[in-house]
């Protein structure tokens, strides 16, 4: 379960267009220079994992909905949890933020057990769960005003930051029932983060959001764990969200956990790390010649695709080219989370 | 401490927020007075304080307000959605619900106090032949009055508080209440009509029968003959401390699914 010691936490995104073959993609001997830039910015003793789930179960009846769950959530990560509907995500996170009992094993968030020591382990932490459902004949300052009066050390200024870092504006003045859904979202981050958690906690956030409110989620999500150093703990259905949101994701079915990704996202385009191969298509306009000519690999429609490494590509394109054969473009297909996922679900499913 | 007390404004705030409440109040304000003005119109020949007094019986309208404010703590924010922000705060449920139920008692006071600021000025505009002064004899009967009469609606918010917390659902609450508290009106003069003097015991225990603690005002052995003002209190703390653990333990013992 433990793969993430493995894994390579780059403290510093980096855009996918911007890898060259000098970013060494995701090894797993590289602990020491994590370490080194992690102590820069944080106080000793902070390799403590921000959540530790150890043996957590959950059974309703006679209904096990969460089978002995062991999981770290690395610092300052945005952390994905993701799974199909009613694989047990809102349930872990109902018990991660004490809203549900724990049938055995524990929960830890900043070493502190949310069982025995609830207000000192939830006093780290900011979250959503599912909706962001806020007391709608309040203004949105009311409301914010109502958890800050909860939490020891938010004063006014806290508050005014908060509303400007969500982009709320004036409007934080009016009341929350003629806020849109995007906006009650903007809210509902703005109360997570009143009493500055080091764990934010999001249930489903992209819910009901137009691609707009999502994007903007996202760039929040990031800004936090990059400036902040906010671990955010995410979980959605939604492969393609999390891929763009998360740094690792956990997959989640039938109350299990199936795996536990890192997804470096400097590594799609330098992972064709000189020798390594990957599928490419070409989209041509004689696609069986150019297979023929290519050696093998697949035709469909106007497209033909093969395995070939970085070197092999440029070949591949002169030797077509060279042949009076238009090459429109030439693209990579990796396997996406999605496929991944879909692989390590059905899995579990044969498990069970 | 001064951050509990920052729970309980929570709580208020979230009572006079609201419109719904305010149109309570105003409702309040306006009805109140409507048993001095027939006692009025049918020129009853009263002084000011006896006047006071005969009006409360327009004191179910606090009870009933009580109620409504009583059934929806718990049980609003569990629809709303908004019981899981706040859970998430650094307060251990208990501590929540005991704030949500002192604000509870609280709004009854103020609806209390306006009922008697309302029934006491137009008492004295209605009945200004006043025998007696307000701070005369008659002084501690009206403290009594009212004090006992707080003591009832107190009892029936509990209740509707404990309603709330077990069922999550306002209108279940509400329904219940009201129903508890006008079966209990009826009942009770029902039994005093019918019941045996063998079966006495059973009213010694029944909740309605010991509610209105203003009928040891006329007899200090109560209605039946068979409670004492003591005995009362003592089966009312019994049922409010009952009424505080079902509450207690379904506000921190059950899972939020809401």
């Amino acid at each position: 379960m433990d793969k993430l010691s493995t894994n390579d936490p780059s403290g510093t995104p980096t855009s996918p267009g911007s890898a060259t073959p000098s970013q060494s993609p995701s090894s797993p001997a590289m602990p020491a220079s994590d370490n080194t830039r992690l102590d820069a910015v944080l106080p000793a003793g902070s390799d403590l994992p921000v959540v530790q789930f150890r043996g957590v179960t959950k059974k309703i009846g006679s209904k096990t909905i969460i089978d002995n769950l062991t999981l770290d959530v690395p610092r300052g990560r945005v952390f994905g949890f993701l799974g199909p509907n009613g694989s047990g995500k809102t349930t872990t996170i109902r018990m991660l933020v004490g809203l549900m009992s724990i049938t055995s094993g524990d929960i830890l968030i900043e070493g502190q057990n949310i069982r025995t020591h609830f207000e000192e382990a939830i006093a780290k932490v900011g979250a959503i769960v599912e909706n962001p459902e806020m007391y709608k004949y309040m203004s949105g300052y009311q409301n914010l005003m109502q958890y800050a009066r909860m939490s020891p050390g938010v004063d006014k200024q806290r508050i005014s930051e908060v509303v400007q870092f969500v982009g709320l504006g004036n409007r934080i003045y009016d009341k929350v029932s003629t806020y849109s859904l995007g906006m009650r979202q903007r809210l509902g981050v703005a109360q997570a983060l009143l009493h500055r958690p080091r764990l934010l906690v999001l249930d489903e956030p992209t819910n009901g959001l137009d691609p707009q409110g999502i994007r903007e989620l996202r760039d929040y999500l990031r800004a936090l764990s990059r400036e902040e150093g906010t671990t955010v703990f995410v979980s959605s259905h939604l492969l393609s969200e999390m891929e763009l949101m998360c740094d690792t994701v956990a997959v989640i079915n039938g109350g299990r956990l199936v795996d536990v990704r890192h997804l470096d996202h400097a590594s799609h385009p330098s992972a064709a790390s000189a020798s390594a191969k990957m599928m490419v298509r070409f989209e041509t306009d004689q696609p069986e010649l150019a297979a023929r000519i290519g050696g093998g690999g697949q035709v469909s429609g106007s497209s033909w695709s093969i395995a070939a490494d970085r070197q092999e590509i440029a070949r591949l394109n002169a030797l077509l080219v060279q042949n009076g054969i238009a090459v429109y473009s030439i693209t990579p297909i990796r396997e996406t989370l999605e496929d991944q996922f879909l692989a390590m679900t059905r899995e579990g499913e044969r498990h069970d | 401490m001064t951050d509990f007390m920052q729970l309980i404004w929570n709580e208020t705030l979230k009572i006079y927020l609201r419109v719904s409440t305010w149109i309570l109040l105003i409702f309040l304000v306006v009805f109140s007075p409507l048993m001095l003005v027939l006692m009025n119109l049918g020129d009853f020949p009263f002084g000011a304080q006896q006047a006071i007094e005969q009006s409360f019986a327009m004191y179910f309208l606090v009870i009933l307000f009580s109620l409504i404010i009583a059934s929806d703590s718990v049980a609003g924010e569990f629809a709303t959605g908004t019981i899981k922000l706040l859970l998430i705060r650094p307060w251990q449920r208990w501590k929540i619900l005991a704030s949500k139920f002192l604000s509870v008692a609280l709004f009854t006071l103020v609806l209390t106090l306006l009922f008697l600021l309302v029934v006491t000025v137009m008492g004295y505009i209605l009945f200004p032949s006043s025998s007696s002064s307000l701070f005369g004899e008659g002084e501690s009967n009206l403290f009594l009055l009212v004090l006992y009469n707080y003591i009832r609606a107190l009892m029936l918010a509990a209740f509707a508080f404990m309603l709330s917390a077990l069922f999550r659902s306002t209108a279940l609450a509400i329904t219940l209440a009201i129903l508890l508290y006008f079966a209990g009106n009826i009942i009770t003069p029902l039994l005093q009509a019918f019941l045996q003097p063998k079966d006495y015991w059973f009213v010694k225990v029944f909740l309605p029968a010991n509610l209105d603690l203003t009928q040891y005002m006329k007899d200090p052995n109560g209605m039946f003959g068979v409670t004492s003002l003591g005995w009362s209190l003592l089966v009312l703390a019994v049922y409010f401390v009952v009424f505080v653990l079902i509450a207690w333990w379904s506000f921190t013992k059950r899972d939020v699914r809401a």
